[in-house]
This record gives structure tokens, C-alpha cells and sequence, in this order.
């Protein structure tokens, strides 16, 4: 075995724990990859974000397949929005040459430290209430209702403030194609706060829209050189068969005690990546 | 089904309407059949990578993988293909991942043929836009 091939080997693996752990926190494996391939291996910033913004289509696809099954998707108000989530995408792929490593070393790390915020507390509800329909969510019928298990009925809800959800959408894909992420925190954050969806609804169409944000701009990156086949295929291929296993997993265990769990870690990653951006490290 | 306030609605059963139902169902098959033959065509890819040697002009040692650079690695539609039906790993794999990318612009447009169905005009709109995006990205029109 040539020392390529063991590398290759070698990130399997460690892609395969990485998608274990990203999916047991909720954020996706995205998260810790571009960390392992730069802090780890050393590798360009550019092409991790390259690789990692691949694998992502593959974690998200798979469960957004699950969650449309079920009917938990708002799949109206997930098109929709995803007029903003990739051209933002579009902007930042454009726009990613232009930065120095430095500068996505800084950024990445300010929206780990944002996307810890809502693990600490949960800014939106469970099923919000007395929710008045905007115009544009009128217009484009954007309420819907989704069965919910837990309490065994079909829940009818309504959207509003739809130009401050989309506005958040758009960052939220600029920011996906910059840090090779799913940005699925801001992604919930723009319908369960910003759009007032329940919290199932917002997790499930989050997951519907990451695989298109990320197409827009991985359709860029792969013409460009910038998806690496030797990295990026062991790495989609780690990650997808570990988030398969983690969400085995976390049906027996406590979602939150978990998530709990990983914040000192993911606290150390951002000050790495901070460390690196300042040029220390 | 809709109503103007939100989460007061009561049944027994979560029910939804049968069109609802297929269209879902339709739109995860999309998803999944997606992610698996990509991951199908990458394993292999990542087997004849095990298996031969490695193309002249792709990294042929690890610290020449590791210190690559950013748009070194370009790639055109012909040498893929040709690269592919060859055999050549990396070919190999470079067509799993375009699969995979592939995969939610292909649910894009099978959105748009349900929204045609529909006649739902302004999301037909809606989905034709995104789709346009995508595909201006993935043929190489925007930023190649």
C-alpha cells in the first residue's frame, strides 16, 4: 500500500466517526470536516470546502428522502426559499477565489461559535400559535400542515414574515458554498424563529433545502478542480455510512445530553480555526 | 386543510390527501436512488483506486495531494467521460460525485413537472429559477 492509498484509507475512517459524531450532535458531519482535512492534514482550505460541500449533498439527501416520507416537509416554502439559499451559494462560489485562506479560517469559526447558540437554548417553539399569514406566504400558500406522531394528529400551521426568513436564507447559502457547510442551524433558525414554523417542519425542510444550496455551489467547484476526487469520494462515502449509523444510534439515546456533550469540543475547534485565521497556529 | 390559525386542528389520525402522499413519496425515491448510485459508482471508483495505478497528471504522491493547490485540478466533460469508460479511477469517481450533485437538481425538476401539473404558475417560475442556477453552475456557464 503506496502512502496515498492509506491516506485515502485513513480518511474513511475518520470521516465515517466524523459523520457518527455530526449526526448524534445535529449539526452534520459537514461541521467537522473541513476542521479534520485543514487543522488535521493540513489540506487547502479551498479544497476541504471543496470536498466537504459534496458530502453534504449525500448526508442531507438521505434525510431529507426520510423526513419528505413522512410528510414533515414543507416542500412549497422549501422551493421557495431556495431562490435565496442558492443564489447566495452562487455569490459565495463566485466570491471564494478572492478570499484568502486567512479570511474563511475567521468566518468559519465566528459561525461554528453562532451555530453552538441555539444548542444552548431554543429560541424557537415547538408549534407556535395565533401565527397571522403575511402577504407573501397568502400569495404563495405557504402554510401547510404536517402528522405529528407525538401528538397523533395532523398539525395545521400558518408562515409569516417571509421577507425576513428569506433574507436569512440568503446568508445562510452564502455561507454553505464559503465554509463547505449545510448551514442548517441558520437554515432552522430562518423558519422556526424568523418564519414561525414548528420545529419538526423547520429541521425537516432545513434538510430538503441544504442538498440544492449545496448542488449550486458544488456544481461550481467540481468544473472548477476544487472537488478532489481522491479526497472527495472516501470522505462523502465516511460521512454518509456514519451518519446512517448515528442516526441508529441516537434513537436510543437522549438527544440533548448528547449535544450537550460535544459543545466543549466544538468550543475547541472554533478557537483552532481562530488560531489559524490570526495566523498562530 | 389550511386554516387561518395555526395548530388547532383535531383528528385522531394524521391524514393526508392522496395526491400529497404519491408526490412525497416520489420526491424521497428521487433522493435516495440518487445518493445510492453515487455512492455505488464512488465505491468502485475508490476500489480500482486500490487496484491501479494512479493517472499521470493526478497527484502520484501524498504530499503532492496535500499541497495542492486550488484550481489545479480542472476537469473537462470529454476527458471524464473518456477517463470513465477507461476505467481510470479517478474518472471513476469524479462521475459518482457529478451524480450525486446531480441528484437535487434532478428533484428540482421533477418539482417543476409537478408544479406544470398543477398549473401552479408562479412556483413553476419559482423551480425554472433554481433550476437555471443549478444547471448554470454544473455546465460550466457561471464562474468555470
Amino acid at each position: 500500500m503506496t502512502d496515498i492509498e492509506f491516506f485515502v484509507f485513513v480518511l474513511l475512517v475518520v470521516s465515517f466517526t466524523a459523520g457518527l459524531l455530526g449526526s448524534l450532535i445535529g449539526l452534520g458531519g459537514g461541521i467537522l470536516i473541513v476542521p479534520l482535512l485543514t487543522l488535521v492534514f493540513r489540506l487547502d482550505i479551498h479544497l476541504a470546502v471543496g470536498a466537504s460541500i459534496v458530502s453534504i449533498i449525500a448526508t442531507s439527501s438521505g434525510a431529507a428522502a426520510a423526513y419528505v416520507r413522512d410528510h414533515l416537509t414543507n416542500v412549497r416554502a422549501g422551493i421557495f426559499l431556495e431562490l435565496a439559499t442558492s443564489t447566495g451559494a452562487v455569490l459565495g462560489a463566485l466570491l471564494i477565489p478572492f478570499l484568502p485562506g486567512r479570511a474563511l479560517y475567521f468566518l468559519f469559526a465566528a459561525f461554528l461559535l453562532l451555530s453552538l447558540l441555539p444548542m444552548l437554548r431554543r429560541l424557537g417553539e415547538e408549534i407556535p400559535s395565533g401565527v397571522e399569514p403575511d402577504w407573501l406566504a397568502r400569495r404563495l400558500h405557504l402554510g401547510g400542515a404536517y402528522p405529528d406522531r407525538v401528538l397523533g394528529r395532523v398539525v395545521a400551521y400558518e408562515v409569516t414574515r417571509v421577507p425576513v426568513g428569506f433574507a436569512m436564507m440568503f446568508v445562510a447559502g452564502m455561507a454553505s458554498a464559503l465554509l463547505g457547510l449545510g448551514a442548517g442551524a441558520l437554515k432552522v433558525l430562518a423558519m422556526d424563529w424568523g418564519m414561525r414554523m414548528p420545529m419538526k417542519v423547520s429541521t425537516a425542510t432545513s434538510n430538503f433545502m441544504i442538498g440544492v444550496t449545496a448542488a449550486a455551489s458544488a456544481g461550481i467547484y467540481f468544473w472548477r478542480g476544487d472537488v478532489v476526487p481522491e479526497i472527495a469520494t472516501p470522505v462523502m462515502l465516511g460521512v454518509l455510512t456514519g451518519s446512517v449509523v448515528g442516526a441508529q444510534l441516537l434513537l436510543r439515546l437522549t438527544n440533548r445530553r448528547v449535544r450537550q456533550l460535544f459543545i466543549p469540543i466544538l468550543l475547541v475547534i472554533a478557537v483552532q480555526m481562530l488560531l489559524r485565521g490570526i495566523g498562530v497556529w | 386543510m389550511r386554516e387561518r390559525t395555526a395548530g388547532v386542528e383535531t383528528q385522531t389520525r394524521p391524514t393526508l390527501s392522496p395526491a400529497q402522499e404519491r408526490i412525497d413519496l416520489l420526491i424521497s425515491r428521487v433522493l435516495r436512488s440518487g445518493v445510492l448510485l453515487a455512492a455505488v459508482i464512488g465505491l468502485i471508483g475508490l476500489i480500482l483506486f486500490f487496484v491501479r495505478e494512479p493517472l499521470p497528471g493526478e497527484p502520484q504522491t501524498l504530499p503532492e495531494l496535500l499541497h495542492l493547490r486550488p484550481e489545479t485540478l480542472t476537469t473537462s466533460p470529454a476527458s471524464l467521460v473518456s477517463g470513465a469508460l477507461a476505467g481510470q479511477p479517478e474518472d471513476v469517481m469524479r462521475v459518482g460525485l457529478l451524480i450525486l450533485i446531480l441528484t437535487p437538481t434532478a428533484r428540482v425538476a421533477l418539482t417543476l413537472i409537478l408544479f406544470l401539473l398543477e398549473r401552479d404558475l408562479i412556483f413553476v417560475a419559482i423551480a425554472a429559477v433554481i433550476l437555471l442556477i443549478l444547471l448554470g453552475g454544473l455546465v460550466g456557464l457561471v464562474g468555470g
